[in-house]
């Protein structure tokens, strides 16, 4: 039996896919949520549709459209191989970008949500007591809204893990570089290797259950604390 | 309580009305479904087109539905039950198996084509300035094949890089379609430099080019036109076998599924297979008779 290897080497690449994405969406999507929530302009619903789209498209067109940027004969293609040296398609680089856009919507809408039942008035009191930009959003903002950043966190982590249209599309299927668990777990599939199969669709099915547990344990003990 | 039964039954009675009335819809026309290997695809589009002008007038209440994937998750979807009657697969095992579980009606088992394993690359790229196809491979940034745990043309090009020496040294370099025709996607989008793939996909580029274009060259996926030239290399001689794809019908067996199989075997669709890059299995009871076996136009740089 030789689950180990090829398995735990995707198991170990999603999970860093997973983090690296949501890092780089917690650091983009925290701004993005505060300015949606803030922004009484027209031009804030585009670009909350924009962040949305993911939600309902199919992941086969950001599939498509992704491969197509990644060719170096395009803008992006072109000035990343310049940049690099290497090109995005099939590469891990080239995942966390397609997942940064698949899993926006998971990050940004829950910050967003928390954002909107933040009251302000404590930010200008904050401000009126000569508390900085920073000062204000480590010490007040994030302590406030703790519930929406995990949240965000747990989502944007789970659904980066389920990725797999995507990955299928730009990843090409490359253990140690873009051999997600899901592609994986396909791929076993297809191959009839039943065994191995049920090792990754069972852990990844306990996985999800398990963080949702913990998402809606840790929300609801929030709620009773409140309450109490 | 009483009342709720009523509405719930009424409800019952109205969804298998419904899906009943849809199951008709579906069964009605006389229904082929063929699964067929990647490689084969556009062959088998050009086949089922001229199966249905010949049958034309006499019986136009048929339809022919083409699945594609590569033969091994065919294969998959056939063990557990998938409604297909004939199976086109890239060799002759997975047609075999499929006999010896019982899926598969054993005398309609037989080789229908024989493929051709092919490198390709640009030929204004540095890397199609190479020698030799071990070269060419050792040039390449990032190889394309198809997934050899499912594929047949997956595992001819595995072997096809052993021979050379390249199989280790290049396995880093390897990008791993799901089947054929996404490897050679991935070469047609330009986003690897070399594919191995069935020449039979090569050929059928060219035909679309042709038809919509009036130069050849390649069209980018943006629609762009990309005035390229193809470096293309048999690796036929690296391989120990030919590629000999197999079929068999799957059970229960269909008439029409008899008339597509007897319709395989006259000149018009054995002409669409050999101008669609493959060579024909030489019968084993004609072969004292030497049929002439047509080389397949295999484009030069």
């Amino acid at each position: 039996m030789n689950l180990l290897t090829s398995d735990i080497t995707a198991l170990w690449l999603t999970l860093q896919l997973a983090a690296v994405t949501t890092v780089i969406l917690m650091v983009v999507g925290a701004p993005l949520a505060w300015w949606l929530s803030r922004s009484t302009s027209r031009f804030a619903s585009v670009v909350e549709a924009t962040v949305a789209l993911p939600l309902i498209l199919p992941p086969t067109v950001i599939g498509f459209y992704l491969l197509i940027a990644f060719s170096p004969d395009n803008f992006f293609g072109g000035n990343w191989l310049a940049l690099t040296g290497h090109s995005l398609a099939f590469t891990f680089s080239g995942l966390v970008v397609g997942s940064v856009i698949y899993s926006l919507p998971f990050v940004v809408q829950p910050l967003q949500t928390g954002f909107q039942h933040f009251d302000h008035k404590l930010l200008e009191a904050a401000e009126t007591m000569g508390a900085g930009i920073l000062d204000r959003f480590f010490n007040l903002i994030i302590p406030l809204t703790r519930r929406a950043f995990a949240t965000a966190a747990l989502l944007g982590f789970a659904h980066t893990m389920g990725e797999f249209g995507v990955v299928l599309m730009i990843g090409g299927n490359i253990p140690g570089e873009t051999q997600v668990l899901s592609i994986a777990l396909y791929d076993h599939v297809e191959a009839l290797d039943y065994h191995r199969a049920h090792w990754l669709a069972g852990g990844l099915l306990v996985f999800s259950f398990v963080l949702l547990i913990l998402l809606y344990g840790f929300n609801r003990h929030k709620l009773t604390n409140r309450v109490g | 309580m009483h009342h709720l039964f009523i509405a719930h039954s009424k409800f019952f009675i109205t969804c298998v009305f419904l899906l009943q009335f849809l199951g008709i819809q579906n069964t009605t026309a006389d229904t082929l479904s063929i699964a067929v290997a990647s490689n084969f695809r556009s062959v088998m589009e050009q086949l089922s087109e001229a199966f249905n002008e010949q049958r034309g007038d006499n019986q136009v209440d048929h339809q022919i539905n083409i699945s594609s994937a590569s033969s091994g998750i065919l294969y998959a979807q056939i063990l557990r039950g998938a409604p297909f009657q004939l199976f086109f697969s890239a060799n002759e095992s997975y047609p075999e198996k499929l006999v010896a579980s019982g899926h598969g009606v054993a005398d309609t088992l037989a080789t229908y084509a024989i493929g051709t394993l092919v490198m390709v690359s640009r030929g204004e790229r540095e890397v199609s300035e190479a020698k030799s196809p071990k070269e060419i491979l050792s040039k390449a940034k990032r190889i394309a094949i198809a997934n050899p745990r499912t594929a047949p043309y997956g595992i001819a090009a595995i072997e096809a890089l052993e021979s050379l020496g390249v199989a280790h040294e290049r396995q880093p370099t390897l990008v791993v379609g799901n089947n054929i025709a996404q490897a050679w996607q991935f070469f047609h989008s330009d986003n690897v430099d070399v594919a191995i793939v069935a020449a039979s996909l090569v050929n059928s580029v060219e035909r679309i080019e042709k038809k919509y274009n009036s130069d050849v060259g390649l069209t980018g996926p943006d629609g762009k036109e990309k005035q390229q030239s193809l470096r293309i290399v048999d690796l036929s001689s690296y391989l120990k076998h030919p590629v000999r794809q197999g079929r068999v019908a799957i059970k229960p067996m269909l008439p029409l599924a008899q008339e597509f199989l007897d319709f395989m075997r006259t000149s018009v669709a054995e002409k669409i297979i050999t101008e669609g890059g493959y060579l024909l299995p030489v019968p084993a009871d004609t072969k004292s008779s030497m049929n002439a076996v047509i080389i397949p136009p295999i484009m030069s740089p």
